[in-house]
């Protein structure tokens, strides 16, 4: 009995997994599957122990401005972990950025922050809140801000600002 | 916002206040709801990110400014956590066992009796790990209030906790 009721609840969850795969839609023709792929989207649901793509341990998108137009190349992301332990990787010309459990251990919670040049000048913007389950930043980060969806990880909002920001010449990615 | 409109939002809010969830319906008691939004504020972020207790599909589902809102046409990205999230994470958090609630605010004893307690310090199998330590300020701030008198700067301390510093060139 106790037997059929794991083996009912591991199928239960993963026909929801399955689902939120599904829900991710199909791979872009254009764009080869590997580090530009599908920008914006949740890595962690296949890129982990149990999916079917190489495990991660953080990943996700930087975009230039909260719509989410334009990527955000070169950008430096901070990962702080509670014991202070830092780790900086960085988006490739796709946005996406990610780090393999064989890089860094954090204990967590796990706070981010992005760091960019602009005119000689560097820029650090900080994510308000720790992450405290995964690495996955695009199950709170979805391409646009709603009741359960913080938007997209941006540099900034502001018009003259991003005017000085370098454009990704690379249009892998793109949502 | 007119007169009428006001009159029933304060008869709303002097309702949440005053009377203990439930008590009119079972008798069962609960902490005191006016002074939550402090422990909620609190809450939000150990407990109330979007990663955690700020998805729609956990059982302690905690709303906020910067977590899961309560009005659609609201976004995680911006505003301030509004009276109707503080009155539903209220709900979520003291529905979440009432009559372990109850029996502790009656009678006192040992608040591990509670999951909440449980799980947030690490006792009981929790996916978002050790949230709390006996004795330490998001500790406090819940102690505090399950008893009656809200320790305002633990639960302050907690809210405004700043992120680590960064030691890179």
């Amino acid at each position: 009995m106790r037997l059929a009721v794991i083996l009912l609840l591991a199928a239960c969850t993963d026909q929801q997994w399955q689902e939120q795969i599904a829900a991710l839609g199909p791979e872009q023709p254009s764009i080869p599957m590997g580090p530009l792929h599908r920008s914006g989207q949740p890595c962690l649901l296949c890129h982990s122990a149990t999916g079917d793509a190489p495990a991660l341990l953080a990943a996700g998108t930087v975009y230039r401005d909260p719509r989410a137009t334009l990527a955000a190349a070169g950008v430096a992301v901070i990962l702080i972990d509670a014991q202070r332990q830092t780790y900086v990787t960085y988006s490739n010309c796709a946005g996406n950025f990610f780090v393999f459990p064989s890089e860094y251990q954090p204990q967590l919670p796990l706070w981010v922050s992005l760091r960019y040049q602009l005119s000689g000048q560097r820029v650090q913007v900080d994510m308000e809140s720790p992450m405290h389950r995964d690495g996955d930043c695009g199950i709170c980060h979805r391409p646009t801000a709603g009741p359960s969806s913080a938007g997209p990880v941006f540099l900034s909002d502001d018009p003259a600002r991003l005017s000085m920001i370098p454009r990704s010449d690379c249009t892998g990615g793109q949502p | 916002m007119n007169r009428s409109a006001r009159a029933l939002s304060l008869a709303c809010s002097l309702a949440i206040s005053c009377t203990p969830l439930n008590s009119e319906l079972d008798g069962l008691l609960t902490p005191d709801a006016q002074s939550f939004p402090v422990v909620a504020d609190a809450l939000q972020p150990s407990c109330g990110t979007l990663d955690c207790h700020g998805q729609i599909g956990r059982n302690l589902r905690l709303f906020g400014g910067r977590g899961l809102r309560l009005d659609p046409q609201h976004t995680s990205a911006e505003g301030a956590t509004t009276e109707a999230e503080y009155a539903a994470s209220y709900r979520s958090l003291t529905a979440l066992e009432p009559e372990a609630l109850d029996a502790l605010l009656r009678a006192g004893g040992e608040v591990e009796k509670l999951s909440l307690l449980r799980k947030a310090r690490g006792r009981e199998q929790h996916r978002g790990g050790v949230q709390l330590l006996p004795g330490d300020p998001l500790d406090r701030c819940l102690l505090s209030w399950l008893a009656g008198a809200v320790h305002q700067a633990s639960c302050l301390r907690v809210a405004q906790k700043p992120r680590p510093v960064l030691h890179l060139p």
